[in-house]
């Protein structure tokens, strides 16, 4: 009985263990590859930045009321899109704000795991396109909170969203292991 | 699984009402100097920390809640031990090109690692139940005689 107790407390601290110390180094190498090769050409920022402001405006113009707003990317800052209407910047969208962190740590969770190939690739892809989803939705409720109620555009932006973000992330991680811990 | 779903789920709707609560109060950010640098702190960071380490001390048994203290407070100090050498250093040169160190290691805190986020605690208990759940199964007898 002893000797059972001892071997899973030693397999326990092993594998979690483990599993931190690979998932510093894939967050690590991540960043540095991001930043130091991906990141200046906005090779994944920009196409996932306006495609993100696209299907956002999209989303607004089919709510009634908003049928005139388009976008434009920023030619001062390089790393930005607006939300144009009337001819006016409404709302500035920044590379940072695409989500692409997240889907990372969402991933890198994902892979650093011992499941199947297959169910690591259903989960990843799921992830990453629901997570686009809700940064499409984000950005629509946040263009709606930064017309229409200003006073709580720094809440929402900053802690709101974050955390429900964070939520989902959570939950896409519970399903993942639901059931399936083998 | 069922309580941890709940505890956190509290944790979460609990972090929303409080970040509203200071954001109409307007006291979202504080500074603080620290070995000669300036460091803003936003506060919710204070609750989001206490009401993590109360959902894990909820859901996980002691010991695993003592070794995530450890690996937490142990990243926090190399955090603030590499933002003060990254401030000291500033400019880094290489392969000819000029690197601000202190941006690269804040820009490394903000954006990889989430310290001051929920993320860190939901991390090691989907991490902990995991391997638990394949412990259990592991040494699950297997009914035959």
């Amino acid at each position: 009985m002893q000797a059972t107790e001892k071997q899973a407390n030693a397999i326990f601290n092993k594998n979690l263990g483990s599993f931190f110390i690979r998932l510093l180094l894939v967050v690590s190498a991540w960043f540095v590859l991001y930043n130091l090769l991906l990141k200046p050409g906005r090779v994944i920022d920009r196409p996932l930045t306006n495609a993100i402001t696209a299907a956002s405006v999209k989303f607004i113009n089919l709510l009634p009321g908003n049928e005139s707003l388009t976008w434009v990317e920023d030619q001062q800052n390089e790393n930005r899109n607006f939300l144009v209407k009337e001819g006016k910047n409404v709302m500035g969208i920044m590379d940072a704000c695409n989500g692409i962190d997240l889907m990372f740590i969402y991933v890198g969770v994902i892979i650093l795991l011992p499941v199947s190939a297959k169910r690591k690739l259903y989960f990843s892809a799921g992830g990453i396109v629901a997570i686009i989803l809700a940064d499409i939705l984000r950005v629509a409720s946040l263009y709606y909170i930064y017309v229409y109620y200003r006073s709580a555009f720094h809440f929402s932006h900053h802690y709101f969203f974050t955390i429900l973000m964070y939520a989902m992330i959570f939950y896409g991680w519970l399903l993942f292991i639901k059931k399936k811990a083998v | 699984m069922g309580k941890a779903i709940k505890v956190f789920s509290i944790y979460i709707v609990l972090l929303l009402l409080l970040s509203l609560l200071l954001s109409k109060l307007d006291i979202n950010s504080d500074f603080h100097n620290i070995a000669g640098s300036i460091y803003q702190v936003r506060l919710i960071v204070i609750p989001t920390i206490i009401g993590g380490i109360i959902c894990l001390w909820q859901i996980i048994p002691p010991k695993p809640l003592k070794l995530f203290l450890i690996i937490y407070v142990g990243l926090w100090l190399f955090r603030y031990l590499f933002l003060f050498i990254a401030t000291q250093v500033e400019q880094v040169h290489l392969f000819g090109k000029t690197y601000q160190l202190s941006l690269i290691v804040a820009n490394y805190y903000k954006t990889a690692s989430r310290l001051e986020t929920p993320l860190p605690f939901i991390i090691f208990w989907v991490i902990y139940y995991f391997y638990n759940t394949i412990d259990q199964q592991n040494n699950k007898p297997t009914g035959t005689a």
